[in-house]
């Protein structure tokens, strides 16, 4: 899934590793979900559209 | 005055020491073969093992803080990934090597084959989670 997380995370100034810690995950699943070469589990989403205070469909698109 | 974690540690240690020593002396007795060679043997080879066993029951629940999100982080599903496949790898070469042995009618010991599979099994996943880990990159 493409998702524009690296886009939100550097407009708020945070670090991988800070928002890995605010999601509770490790930087490596950070990376791999800004890179779209992981897709994160329903809670985790959940909790970064939270993050970000957007819907999980402004966050995520689907690969076309 | 010890303090309840290193009451833990030793306790954990000692466990080891012991439960090594008794799979060394236990397997000197019944394997037939020169009693004091086969127990240091045996009783090496179950130091770490043991150790690991009592340091998770008995360390572990003090010093690890159960991680709530373990399941959201890419780690795990490469351990699954890697495990999914280890497991289809092991099927194969046990079908492709009972076939074999079938065929040829040989009669292989079991201690040798049952080690071959763990080791091809821990290997395979091993290798499998760190390709995986370097593909992400």
């Amino acid at each position: 899934m493409d998702n524009d997380i690296a886009v939100r995370r550097a407009e708020r100034g945070l670090s991988q590793a800070q928002l890995a810690e605010a999601l509770g995950v490790s930087r490596q699943t950070v990376i791999s979900i800004e890179k779209g070469r992981f897709d994160p589990s329903l809670p985790l989403a959940f909790r970064l559209a939270a993050l970000f205070g957007a819907p999980i469909e402004d966050i995520f698109r689907p690969d076309v | 005055m010890l303090d309840s974690l290193t009451r833990r540690r030793l306790v954990a240690a000692m466990l080891t020491l012991v439960a090594s020593a008794a799979v060394g002396v236990l397997a000197g007795a019944m394997s037939g073969r020169p009693f004091v060679l086969t127990a240091t043997v045996f009783a090496a080879s179950t130091l770490a093992p043991a150790g690991a066993l009592a340091w998770l029951l008995l360390v572990a629940p003090v010093t690890v803080r159960p991680d709530r999100n373990a399941g959201d982080n890419v780690e795990h599903r490469w351990v699954q990934v890697a495990s999914a496949g280890a497991f289809t790898d092991l099927l194969v070469v046990m079908g492709l090597g009972l076939a074999v042995v079938s065929v040829l009618d040989v009669a292989l010991e079991a201690q040798v084959v049952l080690l071959a599979l763990v080791v091809l099994a821990m290997g395979d996943a091993a290798v499998r989670y760190v390709a995986l880990e370097r593909s992400a990159r």
